[in-house]
């Protein structure tokens, strides 16, 4: 089935900013999977509050995501929003690792949501 | 506090603004009444934005601007807070006073917020008068950006206030309502100018409240020159407006720097993000 929104033509974008209360990781991932933009700088997705657990089970599978970066050369700053009680550096330090060496760590940032 | 009295006046105008932070009127208060200079310092924050709410304050203002026009250049946005309690048919009073009274007198207006504004009526004598009252806003030649909020009003006639705005480069709507008007509500001589509006930056935010503003307005912005020109958008995107989004975006799409979507829904329940197709014909997912 197609989706209905598709950033798939969105091909000069920038910047780019999927904030997300409550829908499932997949859905978020099937839209970044889309992002066929050769100037995306920069990149913001909140990710699924998943209660307290910091282990590998509590981020949603990024494997497509970390796909789909390995091919963006110039983005600058690739932000993560959560929500949640674990601690800002654990979270970070196991985004470094899933996204190493495919994106820099000096460009993951983690941030607290609402 | 000597130290502090010899700040260059630009450095203290900007160690104030940043303290009153756009809502702290409280310190704001309080930096006018430190001293002589700390008071002039507080002037572009003071003055920066003015809210108006009725007729009576409107002529307030006038007289303070008649008193001490060095106070006309400094005001960058206009707040018109119409009260939610006045009747329909007197706010569009207020509204044509507006650009009559103010638009010679602001010559650095940027913003314009217009909260609370409503034009139903079941007599359309009043929609007439807003109609009119609208197309008086192309007086403010220097405004980019207008925002509603929590305002009722239909494409036609938000279309004829903002390209009404003849340098509007900045669209914002949170909470939108879309009333039920007979078609053909613009007469042939207001109709608004094919050539606008000429968007940069679009922001739509209608909250969880079902409401046909969305579809409404982006299938309109997509009829407009915005289409070629919009850089900057973010939208609040609910479910039943996944289809409206989707076509939106298709078109708009390949000129878009910089996209937001928020995605809301209503319950949160995993029903209204399946991948299957719902009752209303929409999905978010593939």
């Amino acid at each position: 089935m197609k989706n209905q929104i598709s950033i798939e033509g969105c091909t000069s974008l920038r910047a780019l900013t999927l904030a997300n209360s409550s829908l499932t990781s997949g859905a978020i991932l099937d839209t970044i999977a889309e992002i066929r933009s050769a100037r995306l700088e920069y990149l913001a997705l909140w990710l699924p509050n998943n209660g307290n657990r910091a282990d590998d089970e509590s981020l949603p599978d990024l494997a497509a995501l970390v796909e789909t970066l390995r091919e963006v050369r110039q983005l600058a700053e690739l932000r993560f929003i959560y929500h949640g009680p674990i601690p800002k550096r654990r979270i970070l330090e196991r985004l470094q690792d899933i996204f190493s060496p495919s994106v820099p760590s000096r460009i993951i940032h983690v941030v607290e949501g609402r | 506090m000597q130290a502090l009295q010899s700040l260059p006046s630009t450095i203290l105008q900007t160690v104030i603004h940043l303290a009153y932070d756009n809502s702290d009127w409280h310190t704001l208060c309080s930096c006018t009444l430190v001293s002589k200079s700390w008071r002039a310092a507080s002037r572009n924050s003071v003055y920066r934005e003015i809210s108006i709410g009725s007729e009576a304050r409107l002529e307030e203002f006038e007289g303070l601007l008649a008193t001490d026009p060095t106070i006309t250049s400094l005001v960058h946005s206009l707040v018109l807070r119409l009260p939610p309690d006045n009747p329909d048919f007197t706010n569009y009073s207020l509204v044509a006073k507006i650009p009559r009274t103010l638009s010679t007198l602001l010559t650095r207006l940027y913003t314009i917020r217009v909260i609370g504004l409503r034009t139903v009526h079941e007599n359309n004598e009043p929609i007439d008068h807003f109609i009119v009252a609208l197309s008086g806003f192309a007086a403010f030649a220097t405004v980019q950006s207008l925002a509603l909020y929590n305002c009722t009003m239909d494409t036609s006639l938000l279309s004829l206030f903002s390209t009404s705005l003849p340098a509007i480069r900045e669209l914002s709507i949170e909470f939108h309502h879309i009333p039920r008007h007979p078609p053909g509500l613009i007469p042939d001589s207001q109709v608004p100018s094919p050539q606008r509006p000429l968007l940069k930056t679009l922001k739509l935010d209608f909250g969880l409240i079902f409401s046909p503003a969305a579809p409404a307005i982006l299938d309109w912005l997509i009829s407009t020159p915005s289409r070629d020109t919009l850089r900057s958008v973010t939208l609040t995107v609910r479910i039943s407006d996944a289809e409206a989004v989707g076509r939106f975006l298709s078109e708009v799409g390949p000129v878009l720097e910089e996209l937001e979507l928020r995605f809301e829904d209503y319950f949160g329940l995993p029903l209204e993000t399946a991948s299957k197709p719902l009752s209303c014909g929409t999905q978010l997912t593939k």
